[in-house]
């Protein structure tokens, strides 16, 4: 059995339902997730809910500092206090204890995992630092270094000897320069570029040591075969991936994890470049200050109730559809357009309502109002059903012409968008045009 | 812009990918390690697991697949706009022709990104080592395949792969475990294929980690043949108890922990094992540059990250070079390399380094040239057969006097005194 | 043969709203909430010191009821918490009209739960042998024939229904029951046994205890 699902077809030609779409106000159209552009509009994190600034955030890693995950099941770490005894220690020997002093460690409230499991050591305040600080990777700065001088010396080496063929450490890259794209102005440019930079050190090539092979390798460790321990002994391969510069094998070299940052994405429209969708700042608030969501611009259109459906027979099939907008609007249901590219998988035969169906606005307050104005529609009870604030319920009288499989309709709604013209000077700020909008509707009615 | 954003390039850091067929890592040049590795999949929202390295999928369900997968790196892991970044790609070797086209229109046309230049994974994991020689053999999960590069040359015809690897792994544990293993029920002892059939390959996955190691190869096995019938059995690791999610405990033998792994040396049924393709490859290098290549053996990927792999690989390769199909091979003292990053990212590392050298940026395809020319631009393996010469000079690229191809990435004015004679070189 | 053998010890905290029926021995500084079970249907049950008990917990020495019996036993009792009378011990005995299942018949294998123990609400204990230290988180259940060392925890929503053995400190936690060591026992929840004690009388009646503390109390540090 099929399911049922109305969908909309965006501007690319992709049918989603209309919750998934944006309407783009100024190119006045659909436009689905993979036709706008998405963009990073800000850091938090989604322990803590915290606002990181896009600066903080790329120099720490994109991660969070206060809040830290256990390396073993990735639930946040909470701390924990304890009361240890100080010992007295004289002349590096024991003693005796001393007072009792507050230390403070991590404790995962999941499967229990703390700093203590992998011996790091407690802490005399309550935020840490639980992370230790990265340590510069000397050997990497060294070798981009080396890279960096060797491919310059070789660059000017090629342009020494007018050799036109290239190849060496470029070479290892796969990539053979007569595939590359050089048009002959970035082969000037590049040329110029070298005459203007192409200096390299003779010395940090000749200093520079690569990492020797050796003959010698070695075995697994005997631990693995006389006392391999328990299997928690052993990282898992998630806690493993987990932490990608400190790959570990014992499960007792694992380190906590900072949280990693999430971030609110905000929505371009590709062709004309105006921002779709752009979230509120605060990383708790579920607010937007741009929101074209097509929810609110295209009028909804859903199956109300099922007729049973036979192959070859009329059954009348109720829709309905919702006005988003805050004025009446006229809506004309038109046949699908034979280059649609569900025109061929159409499988009934509609009569289309042949009057304009005029859906009232909506308005957020009606339901409160009872005393409100009933407007006048001057509906054909044939075909409307019921009618209910700016909701519109109506007919289709719907024909298989399948004896079996799915039951598939289409059609075009046409109605008119006020569009309004963005001016910065408000006295210029022209009336709104009215614009025909037109977006195919396909439906699956299930299968008979 | 922040100040740590520029590069001497005044350009913003790279992000580097480097798609594997089990576990994709990604992170920003001149960095030492990924920032994540992530399975390379997408979950869909009925539960479906997609691998987008499946080469089953067609070219727009690869596309939406793609789309996806770099959306969620972009947006949930990177945390950074796709637009103003070039993109270095680490690539498989025999990467599918549709799945290379179909990543770069999905990088350029969907997420508009800069520049993207592919490359092969594997030769990238020696930059990290500084060094321009050596036999490069990548343990993945479906496969296992080896190549050599020599004074920065790719000898492509010393590639070669061979369908062992983790994935090979997984499954003779599950053998192992379904023909001996036993799980304790209270006192009495059941048989594990009674009680739970095939496993899951994700609990199979976790015993691999956890239970199993690589050990020395069994000094009773006098035939160095590579036939299931030679395989010792002996074995001297003790057994472990593995904790189903039910509460049962599975009994892992001694000889699965130890012995396991036997099946990447065992062979895939036509005498190749992981040891005869390291020295088939090295056959296949000119004579005279194998010494060399023997004595700077680099083992990476995700399947050899288990303890004693690279140390039973020198036992098995020193036995074979006993063997009389390897008598001509001369190939000297094998020496290993130990990376000094993880063996799962060394092609990442390669690629972040290679990323952070700003003098490389001819190498990109950029966006602008991507739009007005099309995926036929990109450099390619197969484009590296003979063509007619035109073809090269319609795109603007300088005329050649070389008529092999292959020459082109032998030229290397840095060692051009080492150059091994061309003659051995050719394509066959 | 006397079925009204409830033993509660000074000091314990046992709400009148708990349903304890059969042979139970409540130790001393134990609290248990208002809706807890604890049935010695087929032989003792014996508590020890400072266990919290939280609401809706059902504690059973089961014996060789059956699946459904236990089933049908656990919702007979569910919705019927027994009567007080003005915060005295309720009768035991008209109790046990309620169900079919008469607690405490049976002189089985007593279950033993040892000191400074939490089970949080809603856990389900079979099990026959429980050490010290130990806590139960919310949801779980431990089989008839689970047996638990010292200072473990089984997190929520844990279920092990299988024979088996929790050594002392093992952690159980996630969908598939995994499992690791841990270094430290549980802290003992003296703070909160100490705020309960004061608390709970405040807002419920409470059976009194009948025995006085044994003078080296089990499990204290």
């Amino acid at each position: 059995m099929t399911e049922c699902e109305v969908n909309y077809t965006c501007a690319c030609g992709k049918c989603m339902p209309l919750i998934h779409l944006f309407f783009c106000k100024y190119c006045v159209t659909l436009r689905c997730p993979k036709c706008v552009s998405h963009e990073v509009d800000s850091y938090y994190c989604p322990h803590c809910l915290e606002n990181i600034p896009s600066a903080e955030a790329k120099s720490m890693k994109n991660k969070c500092q206060s809040c830290l995950e256990c390396p073993n099941c990735t639930n946040i770490l909470q701390v924990r206090s304890a009361q240890v005894p100080m010992v007295r220690r004289e002349a590096g020997k024991v003693k005796g204890f001393g007072q009792f002093k507050k230390v403070y460690y991590l404790q995962c409230s999941f499967c229990f995992w703390t700093t203590r499991d992998v011996n790091q050591p407690d802490k005399a305040a309550s935020n840490g630092p639980w992370i230790e600080p990265q340590v510069e990777d000397t050997w990497m700065i060294g070798i981009i270094n080396y890279y960096r001088h060797l491919i310059q010396k070789e660059k000017v080496e090629m342009e020494k000897r007018k050799r036109q063929r290239r190849g060496s450490f470029l070479g290892s890259l796969g990539i053979s320069d007569k595939l590359l794209p050089f048009s002959k102005l970035a082969r000037s440019s590049f040329s110029m570029n070298l005459t203007g930079s192409g200096q390299f050190d003779e010395n940090v090539l000749n200093n520079f040591t690569p990492v020797e092979p050796k003959e010698e390798t070695e075995p697994a460790d005997e631990k693995y075969y006389t006392n391999p321990g328990e299997p928690y002994h052993y990282a898992s391969i998630a806690s493993r991936i987990n932490q990608p510069s400190n790959e570990v094998y014992y499960a007792c070299d694992l380190k906590p994890n900072c949280t990693h940052l999430m971030v609110k994405r905000s929505q371009r429209c590709r062709e004309c470049e105006h921002n779709l969708s752009k979230p509120e700042f605060n990383p708790s608030s579920i607010k937007f200050k741009i929101h074209q969501i097509a929810l609110r611009f295209v009028p909804r259109f859903r199956i109300v109730k099922m007729a049973s459906l036979t192959s070859g027979e009329f059954s009348k099939v109720q829709f309905s559809l919702t006005n988003p907008t805050e004025y009446n609007l006229p809506v004309e249901l038109l046949p699908l357009p034979d280059s649609h590219f569900f025109y061929s998988k159409l499988t009934t035969e509609i009569q289309l309502p042949s009057k304009e169906l005029v859906l009232a606005a909506r308005d957020d307050t009606a339901q409160y109002d009872t005393e409100s104005a009933i407007q006048d529609f001057d509906d054909d009870p044939e075909i409307v059903v019921a009618r209910r604030m700016n909701k519109l319920t109506f007919v289709i009288n719907v024909k298989p012409l399948v004896s079996s499989g799915d039951v598939t309709m289409g059609f075009q709604l046409k109605y008119k968008y006020k569009a309004m013209t963005p001016s910065i000077r408000p006295e210029e700020q022209k009336d709104p045009e009215d614009v025909n909008v037109m977006p195919c509707v396909t439906v699956v009615l299930g299968s008979i | 812009m922040p100040l740590y954003e520029l590069g001497l390039g005044s350009e913003k850091i790279h992000v580097i990918i480097d798609i594997g067929s089990y576990h994709t890592k990604i992170g920003f040049a001149g960095e030492a390690s990924p920032r994540h590795i992530i399975p390379s999949y997408n979950v869909k929202r009925n539960n479906e697991v997609v691998n987008i390295c499946d080469p089953k999928l067609s070219k727009s369900e690869l596309a939406d697949e793609l789309i996806t997968f770099v959306h969620a790196i972009y947006f949930r892991y990177l945390l950074t706009n796709p637009k103003d970044r070039k993109v270095v790609i680490c690539e498989n070797f025999l990467q599918t022709e549709l799945f290379r086209e179909t990543l770069a229109e999905v990088l350029f046309k969907q997420f508009s990104v800069v520049g993207v230049m592919m490359t092969p994974a594997l030769p990238l994991s020696l930059i990290p080592l500084g060094t321009p020689t050596g036999l490069v053999v990548n343990v993945g999960y479906h496969d296992t395949s080896v190549i050599c590069v020599y004074e920065g040359m790719i000898i492509l015809q010393s590639y070669l792969s061979v369908e062992l690897g983790t994935h090979a792994h997984l499954m003779a544990v599950q053998r192992m475990i379904s023909e001996s293993g036993t799980v304790k029920v209270g006192s009495e002892m059941k048989k594990a294929s009674e009680l739970y059939g095939d496993l899951d390959l994700s609990v199979l996955e976790d015993i691999r980690a956890r239970t199993c190691f690589c050990g020395e190869r069994p000094v009773e096995l006098k035939d160095p043949a590579f036939t299931q019938s030679g395989v010792n059995t002996a074995h001297r690791a003790s057994d472990m108890s593995y904790p189903m999610s039910d509460g049962y405990h599975l009994l892992v033998s001694g000889k699965i922990r130890e012995r396991s792994v036997e099946v990447l040396y065992d062979g895939d049924g036509e005498d190749n094992s992981i040891a005869t393709l390291v020295l088939d490859s090295l056959l296949k290098c000119p004579i005279d540059c194998r010494v060399e290549l023997a004595g700077r053996i680099l083992v990476i990927g995700g399947g050899s990250m288990l303890a004693g792999f690279d140390h039973r690989l020198k036992q098995e390769l020193t036995a074979l070079l006993e063997h009389p199909r390897f008598s001509k091979l001369s190939a000297g003292k094998l020496k290993f390399y130990k990376p000094n990053y993880f063996r799962n990212t060394m092609s990442w590392t390669g690629g972040a380094i290679m990323g952070s050298v700003e003098h490389l940026h001819d190498r990109y395809v950029s966006r602008d040239f991507y739009n007005a020319k099309g995926s036929a631009t990109l450099p390619n393996w197969s484009s590296l057969a003979p063509q007619p010469k035109d073809s090269y000079q319609s795109t603007g690229t300088p005329s050649r006097r070389s008529s092999t191809p292959l020459r082109d990435f032998m030229s290397s004015p840095l060692s051009s005194s080492t150059l091994p004679p061309i003659s051995n070189l050719s394509l066959s | 043969m006397n079925y009204d053998s409830l033993r509660i010890a000074k000091g314990a905290v046992v709400c009148a709203e708990a349903d304890l029926r059969g042979d139970v021995t409540v130790g001393a500084s134990t609290i248990i909430h208002p809706k807890v079970r604890i049935f010695a249907y087929a032989g003792p049950i014996v508590i020890g010191d400072g266990c919290l008990i939280e609401e809706q917990t059902v504690i059973i020495n089961r014996g060789d009821m059956s699946d459904e019996d236990l089933a049908k036993f656990m919702k007979e009792t569910e919705t019927r918490p027994p009567q007080t009378r003005g915060g005295r011990n309720a009768p035991l005995r008209s109790l046990q009209v309620q169900t079919n299942y008469v607690c405490g018949k049976q002189q089985g294998e007593t279950l033993h739960i040892g000191s400074y123990n939490v089970f949080e609400v809603g856990t389900h204990v079979e099990s026959l042998k429980i050490g010290s230290n130990n806590v139960f988180e919310s949801k779980c259940k431990l089989g008839q024939q689970v047996t638990v060392g010292d200072g473990c925890v089984v997190s929520v929503f844990c279920v092990l229904d299988k024979e088996d053995h929790l050594d002392n400190m093992t952690v159980v936690y996630g969908p598939g029951n995994q499992r690791r060591k841990q270094q430290d026992k549980p802290m003992p929840q003296t703070q909160q046994l100490e705020f309960l004690a004061k608390v709970l009388p405040n807002f419920h009646n409470l059976k009194k205890s009948n025995v006085s503390p044994s003078p080296e109390p089990i499990g204290k540090k």
